[in-house]
């Protein structure tokens, strides 16, 4: 038996979701669509269990964005694999005359419904009090009082659903059925074998957006249309007026409204919040507080797990036998996953604080105060979110952009996220201008060095902002939309709510994303341990020969980078030289930039190899002295000179060097195309960017 | 259909009311509709965001909505 839960947003279904199903839900797919169908399971007596599956949140049948779509989608044809047996339609008893709209129509479709009261407590504070008893009489469904946050109430609605399914009751009120509507809707359902006359109509109201119908059938409905000058919006209108009328019949019978409206509690912390000045310097605020609390709290499991995955290797290698396969599992395998799991704490903290913020109703205000600054540069003030996690981690924040409704929006803001830098370029730009910049200080107060850092994160904030805008110019959308939106009334953070969404970003991030990098690992590792002809596998007879006089340590570090050098990876390497020599790099920086396509920060660790430093990779101090070495051979000066740093700091600004982003960008729009046209102009600008700055400065 | 005054909701200053006369944009109109815009909704302007946009408002009851002025432009309204 399948179970639907419909309601507005913000009625409090997803509430109601996890309390019926608790952790026993997963995610899955409505067919040939890119939306997340959640599904639960729920014993509503001691020997029968339904399929619950939470549904968009919709205001109607009449979808306004793709999310929404799939409610029409489903509920329009029965047979669909996801056609409820039952309806339970959450409404928020605060605004019921709107909530309402959704059950009326659902009614209509002919599928048996049960109306769930939700917020009467905050009704009530308003002076709204409702007479469920009476709606159920004048509604003739069953009726259900319910506080989905407190999970009150939920015994009383799982016996409502039993004997339900076990004696449907119907409300109907097609009350827009008028002679004009009745014969043409009696065509459709003769033509099309359809027994409801509301669903004829939606056929012929919304034949375009039902694409299960089939082309065909899809031209004729609007064929018909046409020749009977069915016009869709006038129908839609009038379906909306007639059942607000119909609606406002049954209120007026059963709520009772007392007391004057005072100045609510949202409206006095609106006041500030959304005020020209203190708005703003609490937003920032709020963000300041955000990345603190992201770095400070996620760096101390990160270590644990760093240390975890050392201690592991550790072990496993004093307890496995040498051997390739041995060294794939350590350094491929291993390494791959700790890679993912290194991730986990930003991703989670990110998460916990921002589901915070948007439980708490702040995040809508966020909206209101950046659409303006923002919608220039073609995104929305929903875009924000993703924008500002893209400094910690692009991963998370291009998960976030789902709560963009418009398609073209989410599209530039995923495209322009990784712009951003994020944690992992920090590693990088850290070493790099700690080598050519001295430590001293600008007007006495800011150190030199700090700002040239802050300078790269505006460098990658601004052309995020002008990508955009390039975007918004050629990105064409057919797609109409409307920022109209809710704010929700402030409300306390669930905290079940809070961990069911870190949870289940999370687990997406781990299995999702996590496949890819651990392939990525793996080939990556195969390329650099695995060398064609003579130099690679005699690698120890040549260095030892070459090099008598050195201990065991550096000779096994000279050893490394030998065969590093005569790797497939090193191969490519000197095969890329020439396409990256006029950015100023050698083919050692070639294969560095080739190693940290798996992940920026893996450029610091194999620049660490590969200037034979070994085991001590996270020394800074080693590496910087051994950079600060490197001899350009045909200048004979620094190789790390003033024009190669720069131009090397422009190209992480700049490029896309993260697998799991694309992974990411892969699972969001549902193909290849946007993470392989993100990865060319992003590698694009990378090495024009660069390539002017090592020309000019040179 | 212009009448003498066509007043529209982006022209309600902070803190007064109007009443929902008639929509110009009708695709927008069935949105603003499933919102609980309907013709004689009554309507309170919370605030305007800095550089006037979006326009907060309110509905009967605690029920907050934003707008773009763009989309206010095209809500036609008498002041209460």
């Amino acid at each position: 038996m399948k179970v639907a839960l419909l309601g507005n947003p913000n009625s409090g279904k997803s509430s109601l979701f996890n309390q019926l199903t608790g952790l026993r839900q997963k995610i899955g797919n409505f067919p040939g669509v890119t939306v997340d169908k959640k599904i639960g399971f729920c014993k509503i007596k001691s020997n029968v269990e339904v399929e619950i599956i939470d549904f968009p949140g919709t205001y109607s049948i009449y979808p306004g964005s793709l999310d929404e779509q799939v409610v029409l989608e489903v509920l329009a044809n029965p047979d669909s694999p996801d056609y409820p047996d039952l309806a339970v339609v959450v409404v928020d008893a605060t605004n019921l005359k709107r909530n309402m709209l959704l059950f009326e129509q659902v009614s209509d479709l002919n599928i048996p419904c049960i109306l769930a009261l939700n917020m009467l407590d905050s009704a009530l504070d308003l002076g709204i009090e409702v007479n469920s008893m009476k709606m159920a009489s004048l509604l003739g469904v069953p009726v259900v009082e319910i506080n989905a946050r407190e999970g009150i109430g939920l015994e009383g609605l799982k016996l409502a659903i039993f004997k339900q399914l076990e004696k449907r009751e119907y409300h109907h009120n097609v009350s827009i059925l008028d002679e004009e509507y009745s014969l043409l809707a009696d065509k459709v359902k003769e033509e099309y074998d359809i027994k409801n006359s509301y669903l004829a109509l939606q056929y012929l109201a919304q034949s375009q957006k039902l694409a299960f119908l089939g082309f065909e059938k899809q031209k004729e409905l609007q064929q018909l249309a046409k020749a009977n000058s069915f016009d869709p919006d006038r129908f839609q209108s009038n379906d909306t007026i007639k059942r607000y009328a119909d609606i406002g019949g049954t209120l007026a019978e059963a709520v009772r409204t007392t007391g004057v409206k005072k100045e609510t509690v949202t409206e006095k912390i609106d006041r500030v919040l959304l005020h020209t000045v203190w708005g703003y310097v609490i937003f920032i605020g709020v963000l300041f507080l955000l990345f603190q609390a992201v770095f400070a709290l996620a760096s101390y499991p990160q270590d644990w797990i760093d240390a975890g995955i050392g201690e592991l290797t550790g072990w496993l290698s004093s307890l496995l036998p040498e051997s390739k396969l041995t060294d794939l599992l350590l350094d491929g395998v291993i390494a791959g996953v700790g890679g993912v799991l290194i991730f986990i704490p930003q991703i989670a903290f990110l998460f916990i604080l921002i589901s915070i913020l948007e439980e708490s109703g702040y995040m809508s205000r966020v909206v209101v105060l950046m659409d303006r600054l923002i919608r220039r540069f073609g995104m929305s003030g929903r875009s924000v979110v993703p924008l500002i996690s893209g400094m910690a981690c692009a991963v998370p924040a291009i998960m976030s952009a789902r709560t963009i409704g418009n398609w073209k929006d989410r599209l530039i803001t995923i495209m322009v996220t990784p712009l951003m830098s994020c944690a992992a370029r920090l590693p990088i730009y850290t070493i790099i201008i700690a080598l050519v910049v001295p430590e001293q200080k600008v007007l006495g107060v800011f150190g030199l060095q700090g700002l040239l850092l802050m300078g790269l994160y505006l460098l990658g904030f601004f052309s995020a902002l002008i990508s955009g805008w390039l975007m918004k110019l050629i990105l064409k959308s057919k797609e109409r939309s409307y920022f109209v939106m809710e704010l929700p009334t402030y409300k306390r953070p669930r905290w079940s709510q809070v961990f069911y969404t870190v949870y289940e970003k999370v687990k997406t991030f781990v299995f999702e994303a996590g496949r890819v990098i651990l392939a990525i690992s793996i080939v990556l590792w195969v390329l650099s341990s695995y060398g064609p002809g003579e130099d690679f596998n005699k690698a120890e007879e040549i260095v030892s020969t070459q090099f008598s006089g050195l201990d065991d340590v550096q000779l096994e570090n000279e050893i490394a980078s030998y065969k590093l050098e005569n790797s497939y990876a090193g191969h490519f390497g000197r095969f890329i030289e020439p396409v990256i020599k006029p950015l100023g790099y050698d083919w050692k920086i070639g294969i560095a930039l080739i190693t940290s396509f798996a992940a920026r920060e893996v450029f610091v660790g194999t620049m660490s190899t590969i200037y034979s430093i070994g085991s001590s990779a996270d020394d800074e101090r080693t590496i910087k002295a051994r950079l600060k070495k490197e001899m350009n051979p045909e200048t004979g000066k620094a190789r790390f000179d003033i024009a190669t740093s720069a131009s090397l700091l422009v190209f992480y600004v700049f490029a896309m060097m993260c697998m799991s982003t694309l992974a990411v960008v892969y699972r969001e729009t549902k193909g290849w195309k946007w993470p392989m046209i993100q990865l060319g102009y992003m590698t694009a600008l990378a090495y024009l960017a660069a390539f002017v700055t090592y020309q000019l400065l040179k | 259909m212009v009448t003498e005054t066509h007043l529209t909701l982006a022209d309600i200053p902070k803190g007064s009311k109007a009443e929902v006369i008639g929509f110009h944009d009708i695709p927008l109109s069935l949105r603003l509709m499933e919102l609980g815009f309907a013709p004689g909704a009554e309507i309170k302007v919370d605030c305007h965001a800095p550089l006037g946009c979006p326009v907060c408002i309110s509905l009967d009851g605690d029920y907050h909505l934003t707008l773009r002025k763009s989309e206010a432009e095209t809500i036609e309204v008498k002041l209460v």
